[in-house]
């Protein structure tokens, strides 16, 4: 993995255009938005230890969500192209980091299609549109979490 | 049979000839449950399904038991992931519609596989967790749309 440096208000990941893969923050911290039809919602603060990224690690797509340093931060990183040939060329040594993606994509999987959503025929709905704080709080509950984007 | 799949291309040739050898083909004449929502993993439904020929019908229950059509998949998908590897109960139910043939590659075989070929372990857990990905991006998609009429819906009532 290689180090990288922030400065406050880097973006680290931006909406919809291509990023740096995994991430691990080691040092400051970072803000997460999520951006919909214009609107910005703050999803709250990533402290060291975060992992952000892991989709874009095995897809090579585009980010679903805006990742900036809050303060000068360091992270540590892995792009999709090293990673694809560290399951080709070692695959002893990529076992523990695809079986934490796995885990960690599943898990977050299940969170999303039970917690947040119910499918009615072909429209989907939030299990709480009552409010925008409920939206937000169950926008947080999945996305605040490893694998934001 | 495997090689005419997307899902496993980059495999090699005896990779998926092992793959061919470990799964367990069934055919299906009339609609069959292979898998049943809130089942444990590690019970006797313990499988990943490959669905090779026919479609098969993905449903959720909601809190209140009704039952809802989550997607409907066709030859090459691959069912049971997400259970299989977070050891929670299964996630929804997955049942053939009409004539069917699938794939049947149970739990311990899985673990044996990828205990002892640990090049196809890497690479198989990574066509799975490209498969998760790809699962997310479209809940994600939904999502955001979700918002979005949510949030119409609360400028509606706020006039």
């Amino acid at each position: 993995m290689e180090p990288r440096s922030l400065a406050a208000g880097d973006e680290l990941f931006t909406f919809g255009a291509p990023g740096p893969g995994l991430c691990v923050l080691v040092e400051g911290s970072l803000q997460v938005l999520l951006e919909v039809d214009g609107e910005t919602l703050d999803l709250g603060a990533l402290g060291p230890g975060a992992v952000l990224g892991e989709i874009q690690l095995v897809d090579g797509r585009t980010s679903t969500a805006t990742v900036r340093a809050l303060d000068a931060s360091r992270v540590l990183v892995m792009g999709p192209d090293t990673f694809q040939r560290l399951v080709l060329s070692y695959p002893e040594q990529a076992g523990p980091l695809l079986e934490h993606l796995t885990a960690t994509l599943a898990s977050r999987l299940r969170r999303t299609s039970e917690g947040v959503l119910t499918e009615d025929q072909d429209n989907w709905t939030l299990q709480a549109p009552g409010s925008q704080r409920s939206l937000v709080e169950r926008a947080l509950s999945w996305l605040l979490d490893p694998g934001t984007t | 049979m495997l090689d005419q799949l997307r899902l496993f291309a980059g495999l090699r040739p005896d990779d998926l000839s092992l793959l061919e050898r470990l799964m367990v083909v069934e055919e299906h004449a009339r609609p069959v449950t292979l898998l049943r929502q809130g089942d444990q993993a590690d019970g006797g439904s313990s499988a990943v399904y490959l669905l090779l020929e026919g479609q098969v019908e993905v449903t959720c229950s909601s809190p209140s038991g009704e039952q809802t059509v989550r997607k409907v998949v066709t030859p090459g998908a691959l069912l049971g992931l997400v259970a299989l590897f977070d050891d929670g109960p299964r996630s929804a139910t997955c049942t053939t519609l009409g004539p069917s043939r699938t794939a049947r590659l149970d739990r311990r075989t899985l673990k044996l596989l990828l205990r002892t070929h640990r090049g196809v372990h890497a690479r198989f857990q990574l066509l799975l967790a490209q498969q998760l990905a790809s699962d997310i991006r479209r809940l994600d998609e939904r999502f955001r749309t979700a918002l979005k009429t949510g949030q119409a819906l609360a400028e509606a009532s706020m006039g």
